[in-house]
């Protein structure tokens, strides 16, 4: 099955295993696991729209709403460019993708999609959104196998979160597993246990209660009203998503969301790996293995992208494992994976070439 | 029911095969004759007590034989091994007692037979007892009232080192390495004898962990013996013949702390001195860790918690001492110590040395420590609660434990706070097991009531026949027995003796040692009702 390249880093693997509904967890770890960590904090993925990772996590593809007071607001593209290692891929106007050169000017309200290494994304995304990056006290109420990736990914960030899991045996196992993370042992819908929290110095509460959303709606909106700053809940149902945010609840996340994404995926041919929607929509982001029948086999970006539609980008090139910036005179090999962004309109057209 | 425990017969059923244990034991005492020939060969080079050691090689040989005749062919099971590890344990040191008896009689030694009164005789067997155990248990307290070639032959010293030797990597380890018989229920007999809270199953057979352990003292010690000898060659030591060289290759590895020579270490050069610290390091340092070394896993040794703060404690200690002892916490000592006020190199070395060796539980000495001052001394006396690594041959209540209760202690405190708050008890990021630091509890617990009450015994004890024992003198002593230490401080100092002591003390403190060199817990559950029933 497709879905089984996916899970290429090692430390998804164990997750992969005990997963019951390959579908669900493999999203899980892909995406919507690093929204609930984004939405979360600690990451410089805050103000990002939408991202996903490639190559195994190597390789990180985000979209940000540029607001008006954002210093590259109104700055050239190559102005804006001071991050290693780092490219833009494309910028979304007014429901139009352009494709960026150096001169192309950054306005406000644009949404501009780069494309890099992790810590690179990060450093852009923590330059736009600076006030949104010094969260430090995150709260996971419920030890769910999300609760518990969310902790985790958290840890990897130099953060200490803090957990509370009804159930005492897996409380234990959590706090064996999660060496940063402060466990605590309580029935984490009682109130007064939110009584007793001192909720005011919590800066995000994540509702991961293993149950269903109704708690999780409740748990988060208790935290919030008890002085919680932002809230971030797991919804179980895709349509229940827009009801929780419109009840107050500030990010409100659905690990089935990812069924539309899923699907593309395994229409598409074997050599594609990745694919993420971004803008409603309106441009996609593949990931591809480059063969040898591919028209960017073994030859320069600047030539080989002549021989593709108008609105494609090469983001993003890995080579054996190691990142690459492309550049005009980068030549593509086989056994290369590209990050491709296109537009929808021309994404079936640009996979037949590739 | 047939039988009920509470009322009817007060005899209980013993559901022990004890039969099977004592069978064992005689497999042990039959191997332990072959390694006697080491002591007779001595003996022939030099001359003196070839015949004592022919007559203990046959008498240990039939012994062990005739015991083994117990064997019914059953299996071991955990009970039997415990109760087999016990003892082999009392077995041995009953057994050793024999050269020191024979060679001794009618001599001026402290050790030998004396058939003149009834009290006389008491005295020198439990003498002979007390040497025996503290070279077996590798503990290095002696009741030998002078130590030296014109009072006992070249082959009963080689001897006394030979005992700490054996019972430094342990006879039951020894007897798992070479014994298959013994590979069902070796990790058990071997959890029972080896240091420590939780043994590094280094190989899934623990007939082959049993053989690395072995095999990897065997060649420390030989490297130890070549150094040494080397440094004689070279003409830096005089005095470090081929016998001394092979004689203190037997106590170093094992954190024995036995010398041929009246002033232990300091009968030798600066130059052996300083050799001989590394290798008391490596003495208590977990063995399996040299087997990562042989693998060239470094990193392994390098991110092992205890060897972190077994290096640290060490460093940490030593320079303190160096600082007291450079500021002239030590008068002048002449041959035992030289003076270290205002003397770099020798206030360094010889804080460094008295640090590891009785840190590890060695208990060599290159100088008079208990001359030092008495706060120098106070603080020799809380490094002697350290002990070595778990794994090691070092004795003691050992750095593993240490780290486990300072953990656990603080995680108490942070519950305090948070009484809901699940943290587990962590060692250099490995999950420490709640029955582990249950079972370090109870183990330090016990140790301490241990040392506590009989310091009071030892102390009541030598008033009582009009021995003046200063109360730092009777809680080291304490201490250097269940430590597997050695010396202590006032008469039992490092070039001291325990002779004066009156024979219930010497009694009480062979049974320490036995409680320290199998850890308490496998001897005290002997003497539980639920260990013999069924």
């Amino acid at each position: 099955m497709t879905t089984v390249a996916r899970v290429k880093d090692v430390k998804y693997v164990e997750t992969w295993d005990q997963a019951e509904n390959v579908f669900d967890v493999d999203f899980m770890v892909g995406t919507n696991l690093l929204t609930v960590a984004a939405a979360a904090g600690g990451t410089g993925l805050a103000a990002a729209r939408n991202f996903d990772v490639f190559a195994g996590g190597r390789v990180q593809i985000a979209e940000f709403e540029i607001p008006p007071d954002s210093a590259i607001a109104g700055q050239t593209v190559s102005e804006a460019d001071r991050f290693e290692s780092l490219t833009f891929a494309a910028i979304l106007r007014d429901g139009e993708t352009i494709v960026p050169t150096g001169s192309t000017r950054i306005e406000p309200g644009d949404s501009v999609v780069v494309t890099g290494r992790p810590e690179s994304v990060h450093a852009f995304g923590t330059d736009l959104a600076p006030r949104q990056t010094d969260l430090k006290n995150v709260l996971i109420i419920g030890g769910s196998d999300i609760g518990y990736h969310t902790a985790r990914l958290l840890e990897e960030r130099g953060l200490r979160p803090h957990l509370v899991e009804g159930d005492a045996d897996r409380a234990r196992e959590l706090s064996e597993r999660l060496s940063e993370t402060k466990v605590r042992h309580r029935d984490p819908t009682d109130l007064d246990f939110l009584e007793g929290e001192r909720l005011t110095d919590v800066d995000v509460a994540v509702a991961a209660l293993q149950q269903d959303s109704d708690d999780n709606l409740v748990a988060s909106l208790q935290a919030k009203r008890r002085g919680a700053d932002r809230s971030v809940a797991i919804v179980d149902h895709g349509e229940h998503v827009d009801l929780f945010e419109d009840a107050g609840v500030d990010v409100a996340v659905n690990p089935r969301r990812a069924t539309a994404t899923e699907i593309i995926e395994f229409v598409r041919d074997q050599d594609t790996q990745n694919v993420v929607l971004l803008e409603d929509e309106q441009a996609e982001a593949i990931e591809i293995r480059i063969d040898r029948d591919s028209v960017l086999a073994d030859r320069r970006i600047s030539e080989a992208i002549r021989d593709l539609p108008d609105g494609v980008v090469v983001g993003a090139i890995t080579r054996n494992g190691s990142f690459l910036v492309p550049r005009g005179d980068t030549v593509v090999e086989v056994g290369d994976h590209a990050v491709i962004l296109a537009d929808s309109d021309v994404v079936e057209e640009t996979l037949d070439r590739l | 029911m047939g039988r009920s425990p509470r009322w009817g017969c007060n005899c209980m059923q013993v559901a022990v095969n004890w039969r099977q244990s004592v069978a064992l034991v005689g497999t042990v005492l039959k191997y332990l004759a072959l390694t006697m020939t080491v002591p007779l060969l001595v003996g022939v080079v030099y001359g003196g007590d070839v015949p004592v050691f022919l007559v203990f090689i046959v008498s240990t040989a039939a012994f062990g034989l005739g015991l083994e005749r117990l064997d019914d062919g059953s299996e071991l099971g955990l009970e039997e091994a415990l109760l087999f590890v016990t003892l082999a344990w009392v077995a041995v040191s009953l057994n050793g007692t024999i050269p020191y008896l024979l060679a001794g009689m009618g001599t001026e030694s402290t050790v030998g037979l004396s058939l003149d009164s009834p009290s006389a005789l008491v005295v020198s067997f439990v003498n002979a007892l007390f040497e025996s155990t503290s070279g077996y248990t590798t503990t290095g307290a002696t009741v030998l009232g002078e130590i030296s070639f014109d009072r006992h032959s070249h082959a009963l010293l080689m001897y006394r080192q030979l005992t700490q030797w054996l019972g430094g990597m342990g006879i039951i380890v020894l007897m798992v390495a070479i014994l298959p018989e013994l590979a069902v229920s070796g990790a058990q007999l071997i959890d029972a004898e080896a240091p420590g809270p939780e043994l590094k199953k280094l190989t899934p057979q623990i007939t082959e962990t049993a053989r690395i352990l072995w095999f990897v003292y065997a060649g420390f010690t030989a490297l130890f013996v070549c150094l040494v000898y080397a440094l004689h060659l070279l003409g830096v030591a005089p005095n470090m013949d081929l016998y001394n060289a092979i004689a203190h290759g037997f106590t170093t590895l094992p954190t024995g702390g036995f010398s041929p020579q009246a002033d232990s270490i300091a009968a030798f050069s600066p130059a052996v001195q300083w050799l001989v610290i590394p290798f008391i390091v490596v003495a208590g340092t977990n063995f399996a860790l040299f087997y990562f070394v042989l693998r060239g896993e470094y990193v392994e040794v390098f991110q092992d918690r205890e060897f972190q703060a077994y290096v640290g404690a060490i460093v940490g200690i030593a320079l303190l001492l160096w600082g007291l002892l450079f500021t002239g916490s030590a008068p002048a000592l002449g041959a035992l110590g030289g003076v270290t006020a205002g003397v770099p190199e020798n206030s360094l070395r010889q804080a460094l040395f008295q640090t590891v060796t009785l840190l590890n539980s060695t208990g060599y000495a290159t100088s008079d420590f208990a001359q030092w001052r008495e706060w120098t001394k106070l603080l020799l006396l809380a490094v002697m609660f350290i002990g070595g690594s778990a794994g090691s041959t070092g004795g003691g209540i050992k750095i593993i434990r240490w780290l486990v209760l300072l953990k656990a202690a603080r995680r108490q405190l942070s519950k305090t706070v948070d009484p809901d708050v699940v943290e587990p008890v962590r060692l250099g990021g490995r999950v420490v097991d709640e029955s582990v630091v249950l079972g370090v509890f109870s183990f330090t617990l016990l140790y301490m009531f241990i040392f506590g009450v009989s310091a009071v015994v030892i102390e009541l004890d030598a008033t009582r026949v009009g021995l003046h024992l200063t109360t730092l003198e009777a809680l080291s002593a304490s201490i250097a027995t269940i430590g597997n230490i050695g010396p202590g401080f006032g008469l039992l100092g490092p070039f001291g003796s325990y002779l004066a002591f009156p024979s219930t003390s010497k009694l009480l403190m062979i049974v320490l040692m036995w409680l320290g060199r199998l850890e308490v817990i496998p001897v005290l559950v002997l003497f539980t009702r639920s260990f013999w029933e069924w």
